[in-house]
């Protein structure tokens, strides 16, 4: 273009508008004008004419514009829609690549936003936070969901930052009687009346202000509200709550809390009855403990506050209180692994989050890739077309459009298949899971533009190679491009591209194997105790004759033997044994020794063997009084010839007259524990039933438990059901990712397909010119695996340090633990090639026994 | 037949008389002389741009010159189609002004 004399910023305007085509026509006629207005008229007359016909043109240029967009639009539509028929097979297999892509990507972000979500819909929610503790207990600093009971209230009133507090408790199991029917596990909250004003639990019927004002007043949960009631008014109706059937007024009645929330109640009290039921243990309020939750102002400042809590917590000498933090509300679900957290409580894990996010991540980058590699592939294909397009005059940016539009279109087709594809594959997430995922764009907009970015962003990513290096007007970048689908030389981008799904492939089989194995190990290890078929009965609060249950129960053949005492998976936090005295003891020493309270039969009913010594034995009465202490227990008090030594626990004095082997109590996560066993009756009740007729053996259990307790409901829980539920993150985690894996691993292989049938078909020529030359069928398949082979060590080699840092790191929150030894990996690596050969092979053996006459035909 | 507006069919008109020198400067200048029709570059450019697209105008590219400051020129043609739209748009005219001087000098 030569050099205008035209305003600089008009000219700018008017190449805006005009097509490439146009521009030097029409550029040409304003010149000339205003060349010939300047000359008569002057500088400033020129001037204003142009600006006045540029004003006036606008609207017209624009409306040619429009209208040849409308044009080639609708012809971009018609080519790409032609080609996807002309080229069938590769636009199902990239579609259908894509499409699994996106429905894994969009179901794992439904989950994701769903985690996300808890806590949200409160109104204050970004202003309420939990006072949480890093608690000394014993020489261990444990992270606390409770506080000083008085704490919050004393933040309320001392500081005007902090807008209102309350102290909430939840407890299940517990009594709750109306008229004829009782429920022995109804969810119980203690709250401040408070409560209402910070969280947003709606109300249904009744006054926040004034629902909880009388202390023997109770709100109730729709739920409960229909099931004690049904249409009912529930208001001013009596129900009886706790063992000691004291009655309460319902005063109001609650929505019931949405699953997403981390506070789950079925009735709501206030706290004071929960300080009146602990005034027997007659504790100060400053020991006492609660969970405590403040609301404050929107410009707080935490730094301050939380030095405010220290000064306040230091002033009250709890010093067992090492440090007490503010958690926000939102980061409860996910980021919170502390002690005590509420019970239903549904304990998210933010590690779950981030590894199920890139995965989703991962899928969605190897179905780009795939996609990208097999239309590139295609649009050689389609080099006749470009060239003919360029010659009638389309511009780089008419091509760049063109391809972009085409990949767009691929995208969003695909899209519509994966939404088909997320609504039926919903229901599955949901079991797996146990959460209410629900996938509904409409009410969720930042999820629908999370779906609408992740397509578009798909599109232009997969459509971007393509459209820029094909539709560059240098030959020799076009040829050169040959680099994504060309053999030439080794590192090229395509077998980078293929590389990189391949460490995924790996990457992702590894993990799952690794996971799968270590879920197998806890699975099966030895924990030092038979866990199989023991029922375990919770005791009510009126105890019953453990001897006399017992006998009665022993009647029954097929029941073998039956104990009491705490569960093996009982925890080892708290109960720490406390003022422990033996013959011989060092004054200065603290060993820490977990209690464990057990009954006669116990080691033979869990089938636990002795190192020394015997167990609590109904010859010797004076075993009441005695103790039995695990080998860890020995070690760690450094005892000589334990057995018969003085012994004496909070006071109580006795000897020692066994030593149990040690065993595994609570999960594998931790190691072993020193534990002393003292002499109890009270507890669980625990049941080895024989490994037949186990429906029948329960039966009979319940007839024997209403005969001794008619008014209590029999409820049994299977150990090894507890014990796997110890796990059951991981376990959902593994199978779920496992499914996951699966799918990516479906999207990996269709791609291959896709690029190795490309790539025959690239090859016809030179296969049917070796076969006339006398290659057999072998020769040339050896060819095109050779390509893939040395591709794939490559990528083998790089995948092995990444798997092996991630999973030592996941395994390391294990004591007990699977050996990350190298055949995992060189077995997920074997697997992998060993299926990328057979799609290579399936390919190339189909090309190489092309007839040559077929492939050497001129076109 | 579709319709032409008044100006694209002054439009094809202007080219017709033009001839071989049919280009935007000229097709305008023609309008504003012949009609009085005073318009914009834009404004012409954006009819002519239409009836190209619809074919009733060809477009030929020539080398440069001086007409059009020394750019490359693009002359409009009418095309068989083109021709044809005059001569519908003749019939119609002759056959609605038919005794339109009678009907002039009786008001």
């Amino acid at each position: 273009m030569n050099k205008s004399e035209l305003p600089k910023t008009g000219l700018a305007l008017l190449m805006l508008m005009l097509r490439t085509s146009d521009k030097e026509h029409v550029i040409g006629s304003f010149e000339v004008e205003y060349l010939e207005i300047y000359s008569k008229k002057g500088r400033l007359s020129s001037k204003i004419w142009f600006w006045e016909q540029i004003l006036l043109s606008l609207l017209p240029l624009l409306k040619v514009q429009l209208s040849w967009g409308i044009v080639m639009f609708g012809n971009y539509i018609k080519t790409a829609l032609r080609n996807i028929k002309t080229q069938k097979t590769y636009s199902m297999i990239n579609i259908t690549g894509l499409a699994a892509g996106m429905a894994c990507c969009i179901l794992i972000l439904v989950w994701v936003f769903y985690e996300f979500s808890y806590d949200r819909f409160h109104k204050n929610q970004d202003r309420i936070y939990r006072l949480v503790s890093d608690y000394q207990s014993g020489s261990r600093l444990l992270g606390m969901s409770y506080t000083p009971l008085p704490l919050g209230e004393t933040l309320k009133n001392n500081y005007p930052d902090v807008l209102e507090s309350s102290r909430c408790m939840f407890f299940r199991m517990n009594r709750l009687e109306s008229g004829q029917s009782v429920y022995y596990n109804t969810t119980f909250g203690y709250v401040d009346p408070s409560f209402f004003n910070i969280f947003t639990f709606p109300l249904l019927k009744g006054d926040p202000a004034k629902a909880l004002k009388d202390k023997y007043s109770v709100v109730i949960t729709e739920k409960i509200a229909q099931k004690l009631f049904a249409d009912e008014d529930p208001a001013g109706k009596n129900v009886l709550l706790f063992e000691d059937k004291i009655p309460f007024t319902v005063s109001a009645v609650i929505e019931n809390p949405p699953k997403n929330s981390h506070i789950q109640f079925d009735i709501l009290m206030n706290t004071e009855i929960s300080n009146d039921r602990r005034k027997k243990y007659n504790l100060k309020p400053w020991v006492t403990n609660t969970v405590n939750y403040i609301l404050v102002k929107e410009d707080f400042n935490k730094k301050e506050l939380e030095n405010k809590i220290t000064t306040v917590i230091k002033s009250h000498n709890v010093s067992k209180y090492k440090k007490i933090y503010l958690q926000p509300l939102t980061d409860i679900h996910l980021r919170s692994g502390l002690n005590g957290d509420t019970p239903n409580f549904d304990k998210g894990d933010i590690n779950g989050v981030i590894l199920f996010l890139s995965v989703s991540i991962i899928v969605l980058f190897i179905a780009c890739i795939n996609f990208m590699c097999l239309s590139t592939a295609s649009y050689i294909k389609r080099s006749k077309e470009v060239g003919i397009r360029k010659v009638c005059g389309a511009s780089r940016k008419d091509l760049i459009k063109q391809f972009l539009g085409e990949s767009l279109i691929f995208t969003f087709i695909a899209l519509f298949f994966a939404l088909i594809l997320v609504n039926i594959f919903l229901p599955v997430l949901k079991q797996l899971s146990g959460k209410e995922l629900d996938f509904n764009l409409v009410s969720h907009g930042y999820f629908a533009l999370a779906v609408l970015i992740i397509t578009i962003g798909t599109g232009f990513l997969a459509g971007s190679y393509p459209a820029l290096f094909l539709s560059s007007f240098r030959p020799e970048v076009i040829l050169k491009s040959r680099f994504l689908s060309g053999k030439k030389s080794r590192l090229n981008l395509r077998n980078s591209l293929v590389a990189v799904q391949f460490i995924f492939a790996i990457l992702l089989i590894t993990v799952t194997s690794v996971i799968y194995f270590q879920i197998d190990y806890i699975d099966n290890k030895d924990l030092g105790y038979d866990k199989e078929d023991i029922i375990t009965v919770y005791p009510p609060y009126k105890d019953v004759n453990r001897d006399a249950f017992r006998e009665e129960l022993l009647k029954n053949p097929n029941i073998k033997n039956v104990s009491s005492g705490f569960l093996p998976i009982r925890g080892n936090y708290g109960h720490e044994a406390r003022k422990i005295n033996w013959e011989g003891k060092d004054p200065e020493s603290k060993p820490e020794i977990h209690w464990f309270p057990a009954y006669y039969d116990y080691l033979e009913t869990f089938g636990i063997k002795l190192a020394g010594g015997r167990f609590f034995s109904r010859e010797y009465p004076a075993d009441k009084n005695n103790y039995v202490i695990n080998e860890s227990a020995v070690k760690i008090m450094g005892m000589e010839n334990p057995v018969g030594r003085r012994f004496s626990l909070n006071g109580k004095e006795g000897r020692i007259i066994g030593i149990i082997k040690d065993f595994h109590i609570s999960s594998l996560r931790v190691g072993l524990e020193p534990f002393v066993f003292q002499f109890n009756d009270g507890y669980w009740f625990i049941i080895k039933a024989g490994r037949l007729n186990q429906p029948e053996t329960i039966k009979y259990i319940e007839k024997v438990w209403g005969k001794f307790l008619p008014d209590r409901p029999f409820e049994y829980r299977f150990l090894e059901d507890d014990i796997n539920k110890m796990y059951r993150q991981e376990f959902k985690t593994g199978t779920i990712l496992r499914y996951f894996t699966f799918l990516t691993l479906f999207v990996f292989f269709l791609g291959l397909i896709g690029l190795v049938s490309f790539s025959t078909e690239q090859k016809t020529k030179e296969i049917g010119i070796r076969k006339v030359l006398g290659a057999n069928i072998t020769g040339i398949a050896a060819l095109i695996i050779k390509e893939f082979t040395l591709l794939f060590i490559i990528a083998f080699i790089l995948s092995c340090p990444a798997g092996f840092y991630f999973m030592r790191e996941w395994l390391s929150n294990f004591v007990y633990k699977i050996d990350l030894s190298w055949w995992i990996f060189a077995a997920s690596g074997i697997i992998t090639m060993v299926l990328c050969l057979l799609t290579v092979s399936f390919q190339t053996i189909k090309a190489a026994r092309k007839n040559p006459v077929d492939s050497l035909k001129c076109e | 037949m579709k319709h032409l507006t008044s100006l694209e069919e002054n439009i094809l008109l202007s080219v017709y008389y033009l001839k071989d020198n049919a280009y935007l400067i000229s097709i305008r200048n023609h309008l504003k002389e012949k009609a009085g029709i005073d318009l914009a570059i834009g404004s012409v450019f954006a009819p002519l741009d239409r009836l190209h697209r619809k074919g009733l105008l060809d477009t030929v590219s020539d080398k440069p010159s001086p007409k059009v400051g020394g750019r490359t020129i693009k002359y409009y043609l009418l095309t068989d189609k083109g021709i044809e739209a005059l001569r519908e748009r003749q019939k119609v005219i002759s056959k609605m002004w038919v005794d339109f001087d009678t009907l002039n000098s009786k008001a």
